[in-house]
């Protein structure tokens, strides 16, 4: 078979002669037309062969023409695994054939069939695991060579891929007759109704049946795409049915999650490969591809055909092939005395060159005369298999039926129908009937309509068609696997019995069909071998996807939620480095020079006046009149007699005794406190307070406020004159407001919470202002204060700060187990207290003799920096790490906070360091703080 | 000198945004407030929405959404001045930013970002839906023909940023 063959008009019904498409397929170019699939223009061109096996590189051509098969996986661009059958064909689209080394038509790796011997069921399992670690050689080798597309791991995600949600009372999978009756009786109920169809059209593959038939769909796709309580979603793939009637459906770059009340399946049955010796080979097509062929594309199939199939399918196959000018060279009912054993290929194996018949006995193996009918297509029919594996997914099962020779669905979940050829409804009258009832049975489950009364029977049964066991083998129980009958015969030999596990040994029903294609004749068979019977027979467990899911599109959308402080801008145009906490992003330096910036603007806070972005620090309003008490019994400080206007420190620790956040409390009223959090605690400290509360079951109210106060800490000696140059209502005198005071008021009319806080061991004052007034005060700010010599400061020049005055972070100079008297702030803790979180935990840890100890210490002179995590040695031993460490603008050499052994904590020891280079540095412990160790700066 | 500021919408350079058939509009100027505590029924009478998740329309075209047992936001409409706390006043002015959708094509849109279903059958005139946007807490209350976005203010320039792709997309 060669040459083109494309039927003349009216033969072709999608697609448009007037409209040429241009497109190439292994490098080489051919001409097609609109309304094509890829596989349509190939097929029109002549081109049988679209892919190579999975393990010995045969030739494979198109089965189903419906994306339900592996043989017409293509690439395209990056894109691996497009099923060309279903791929419409565009204009320059460039295809090129996947798992092949050199060429499709000259595959240097075809003839790894003759090495089949060697590669029996269970190879892998034995063959490539020793020695230890061979695996790790073998595994890409076999990947390249067996592979299916090319995965292209350097291509970003692309855009416009999304999700999206649906909701609907009915969902119908399959847009068929039996889907679109079931949608339409469903709606007419009142219900609201989603239909799902892969197709490019409703209706699609009926499109090209009987006259009759085709009216029929259009017209029902005409009044479901007019009938406004009906969504369509189409051309889109269902991939997933899972509990409580979640659907996961593929639509172009989108993924679909819907949730329906009630589910209509109508995905239809697949024609299943008859199994004889070289039953893979290009040019065996089911009756339903055959029609489509002709009546869709106007592609004619070939020149003498072979049919396989009963009356009175058989005789309308021979008329539809006489439609294309295809002979029937041949029909051959199942029921008769020989049934086909072998298909001679043509050279290569790229077609079609003769089928043999024979008789078989009852171990499927062919005896007696052989007859052999030259043809170039054979054409089947009458052996199908339900595409129920949708309704498997969400719990129902497909257990064989002796009577129709077939797999039938049972244990539908609760308000799931199953309608049409699924249900073995193949006559499209039928289907039809049985769409509609299913579509009145679930607006019934729903409420919403009348008992449709029982459902009508399905009269659709299988030709038992015998599966043939050639004594010279290449006969495919699998075809995207490569599985033969004797794979399973050996699989069994071995001691497998169950379809379970032969499935596993063989991976039978395991490639992208999903054995959709294989599941009907694996069973039949392996019941054979095992000498079971195959009445009630389970297909083996059905998991999702259906179908393959590219990983962009299970990637969808990119989400990455940012929390901008109304200073975002103004950061950003003066040159800031921005820098991530949590979901904030908070300006680190400003400028170019990191260093540099960050010395310049730490001697900004010491000599004059700089601003510091505090608005991600976390914020809650405690009220009622167990505020104060609830502070007491959570925190470790006392806060029962903390006067109105004052703030003290809160460290919070968790039960096992470890600091697990840091902040102040600010007593506003005697039942109003505002405490604020670490910047990435904000969240767990809030949780931590509802659950707390939750037990203590106080009279005090929390209210997150984080975002409500924006925070700017204004600091240096010359912080009061820059304020005292806005209007404001509070007396910002030392004496009116001492440090650690708190006031409410107004500042150049804003609304604010003043503190006098000292965490950069200066004058400070941390202005809340609201967050609509925080921009326009730090601009004020910044004008107001250009004489005095006024920057912004960033986050990395306050860490620098706070470490000179020796103030720790929590998290960094902090682990998940730091106590607070390993980090040195057994200050902060009451003894007093009868309760407090993790009090009972750090009493039974101070009977123990301490084991380390945060501390401070120097690098000489000419030291640079090293970075937190480095290890700090006694000799060779280790004996702790350091958690921060900076050049100190102040003090003019390196200085940093350590954990160390408690040995080495008293200032003045030596112990070393080791830098990321290995090298050891002799660091100096120092007491703390570093600076100003009288607190003379901050309370100015 | 003496400056006195006055607030600013930190959505005031990103909206309004129209696209397709959809609008999207700054409120974040617009007068909202929070009370949240016991005594919330002998403050607002017949402006307490009779359970969680309901809104009522007051006479001045404001509107009170009830987001929990004891918790209401009101949306352009005067604050009530509680005589005794609780109810606790919350700071929804800055809190909470708030967009302003409309057009028919707002539910689509929000089909790509929230997984309630928010056509008019499932969630009516004046439903309050609590739930997630584009992956952030958001409250969402359905006002006739417009719907009222409320997250985070900090939060508020990526939400119109996922709403805009939302729309494109659409």
């Amino acid at each position: 078979m060669s040459g083109p063959s494309r039927l003349p008009a009216p033969h072709g019904r999608l697609i448009d002669r007037g409209k040429p498409v241009r497109f190439t397929f292994e490098g080489r170019a051919y001409e097609g037309f609109a309304g094509d699939t890829l596989a349509s223009a190939l097929l029109a061109n002549g081109r049988w062969v679209m892919s190579r096996s999975f393990k010995y590189h045969r030739p494979r051509g198109p089965w189903s023409l419906r994306g339900l098969d592996a043989n017409t996986y293509v690439q395209v661009g990056e894109q691996p695994n497009l099923a060309a059958c279903t791929l419409p064909l565009t204009e320059n689209v460039s295809a090129r054939a996947q798992n092949v080394l050199g060429s499709l038509d000259r595959d240097l790796l075809a003839g790894l069939g003759w090495l089949k011997p060697f590669f029996p069921a269970g190879f892998y399992y034995r063959s490539f695991f020793r020695p230890k670690g061979a695996w790790q050689f073998w595994e890409p080798l076999i990947a390249r060579l067996a592979g299916l597309g090319r995965v292209a791991r350097a291509t970003p995600h692309p855009a416009g891929q999304d999700k999206a949600y649906a909701h609907a009372q009915v969902a119908v999978i399959g847009g068929g007759l039996a889907g679109m009756e079931a949608t339409l009786a469903a709606a007419e109920a009142g219900a609201s109704v989603l239909l799902i169809d892969d197709g490019m059209r409703l209706g699609g593959d009926l499109l090209a049946g009987d006259a009759a038939v085709a009216s029929r769909v259009e017209a029902l796709a005409e009044a479901v795409a007019h009938n406004p309580a009906v969504q369509v979603i189409a051309p889109a793939q269902c991939v997933g049915w899972y509990a409580d009637h979640w659907l996961a459906v593929m639509q172009a770059k989108r993924l679909w999650k819907i949730r329906a009340e009630a589910v209509v399946l109508a995905t239809g049955a697949l024609e299943q490969p008859p199994v004889c010796r070289n039953n893979d080979v290009p040019g065996i097509v089911p009756a339903e591809a055959v029609r489509k062929m002709i009546r869709l594309w106007g592609v004619r199939p070939g020149d003498q055909a072979v049919v396989l199939a009963p009356d009175p399918e058989a005789e309308a196959i021979r008329a539809l092939l006489d439609e294309a000018g295809t002979t029937a060279v041949a029909v051959r009912a199942p029921d008769a005395g020989q049934t086909l054993v072998e298909v001679i290929p043509a050279p290569g194996k790229r077609g079609v060159r003769a089928a043999v018949f024979q008789a078989v006995d009852d171990q499927g193996e062919p005896h007696g005369p052989a007859e052999s009918i030259p043809c170039d297509v054979i054409v089947t029919a009458g052996t199908v298999q339900p595409l129920g594996q949708l309704a498997c997914h969400a719990g129902a099962q497909l257990a064989y039926d002796p009577a129709r020779h077939g797999f039938v669905l049972q244990g539908l979940a609760p308000r799931a129908f199953a309608a049409g050829a699924v249900a073995w409804h193949l006559d499209p009258h039928a289907a039809a009937a049985s769409g509609k009832h299913a579509g009145q049975a679930a607006a019934q489950a729903l409420g919403l309509a009348a008992d449709p009364g029982p459902a009508p029977a399905a009269a659709g049964m299988n030709a038992p068609w015998r599966v043939v066991r050639h004594p010279k083998g290449m006969d495919f129980i699998d075809v995207d696997e490569d599985q033969t009958s004797a794979d399973l015969a050996t699989a069994v030999a071995e001691g497998f019995t169950h379809l379970e596990h032969i499935k596993r040994y063989t991976t039978t029903g395991m490639g992208p069909s999903q054995g959709r294609t294989s599941a009907l004749a694996s069973a039949r068979l392996a019941r054979h071998l095992t000498e079971q019977a195959l009445d009630g027979t389970l297909v083996t467990t059905q998991r999702p996807p259906f179908a393959p899911v590219p990983i962009r599109t299970l990637a969808g959308r990119g989400f990455a939620p940012e929390r901008r402080t109304p200073m975002d801008t103004w950061h950003r145009a003066a040159g800031a480095s921005m820098m991530p906490a949590g979901a904030w992003w908070r300006p680190a330096y400003y400028g170019a020079e990191r260093e540099a910036a960050i010395a310049a603007e730490a001697r900004q806070i010491r000599q004059d006046v700089g601003l510091i972005d505090v608005s991600t620090l976390g914020g809650i309003d405690l009220s009622g009149p167990d505020a104060a008490t609830f502070l007491n019994r959570l925190y470790t400080f006392a806060y029962l007699k903390q006067p109105v206007g004052k703030v003290r420190y809160a460290l919070l620790c968790e039960e096992t005794g470890a600091i697990v956040d840091d902040g102040v409390a600010a007593r506003l009223a005697e039942d109003r406190f505002y405490v604020t959090t670490t910047t990435t605690g904000a969240e767990a400290v809030y949780r931590i307070m509802l659950l707390c509360n939750a037990q203590w079951r106080m009279a005090v109210d929390f209210t997150p406020v984080t975002t409500a106060w924006a925070g700017i800490t204004v600091a240096g000696p010359k912080a009061r004159t820059l304020l005292e140059r806005l209007p404001c209502d509070v007396a910002l005198d030392a004496q009116s407001f001492p440090y650690l005071g708190v006031r409410e008021g107004t500042l150049a009319g804003a609304p604010v919470r003043i503190m006098r806080t000292g965490f950069v061991g200066e004058l400070s004052f941390e202005l809340h202002v609201p967050y609509t007034y925080a921009a326009s005060l730090w601009s004020l700010l910044m004008e107001m204060g250009q004489d005095l010599g006024v920057r912004p400061v960033g986050i990395e020049a306050q860490r620098v700060l706070r470490l000179e005055k020796g103030h720790i972070i929590i998290g960094q100079d902090t682990d998940g187990l730091t106590t607070p008297a390993e980090a040195a702030m057994a200050w902060a803790v009451s003894g007093k207290k009868p309760a407090f979180q993790g009090k009972r935990a750090l009493e039974i840890l101070d009977r123990a003799p301490p084991t380390r100890r945060l501390t401070g210490f120097r690098l000489p002179e000419s030291a640079v920096a090293v970075p937190e995590g480095c290890l700090c040695l006694d000799g060779s031993t280790i004996t702790g790490r350091v958690t921060s460490c900076a050049a100190s603008p102040a003090l003019g050499h390196v200085i940093g906070l350590a954990m160390l052994a408690p040995a080495q904590a008293a200032p003045g020891q030596t112990f070393i360091i080791k830098d990321e280079a290995g090298r050891l540095l002799t660091a100096e412990t120092v007491a703390l703080p570093f600076i100003d160790p009288d607190n003379q700066r901050q309370a100015l | 000198m003496t400056r006195t500021l006055l607030p600013q919408s930190p959505l005031g350079e990103v909206l309004p945004v129209q696209g397709g058939d959809v609008r999207l509009s700054d409120a974040c100027l617009r007068p909202r407030w929070g009370l949240k505590g016991a005594g919330l029924a002998a403050l607002l009478g017949d402006d307490l929405p009779a359970r969680p998740n309901l809104a009522v329309r007051r006479g001045d075209g404001g509107l009170i959404a009830r987001i929990g047992a004891t918790e209401v936001i009101g949306l352009a409409c005067p604050a009530p001045s509680p005589l005794q706390n609780p109810p606790w006043t919350v700071p929804r002015t800055d809190m909470t930013c708030w967009i302003v959708a409309t057009g028919g094509g707002v539910v689509p849109m929000m089909a790509t970002l929230c997984a309630v279903d928010l056509c008019e059958a499932a969630t009516p005139d004046l439903t309050v839906v609590q739930t997630s946007v584009a992956t952030i807490a958001a409250i969402i209350i359905r006002d006739g023909e417009a719907w009222h976005l409320l997250a985070d203010m900090a939060y508020g320039r990526y939400l119109v940023q996922a709403l805009t792709q939302s729309i494109v997309k659409v």
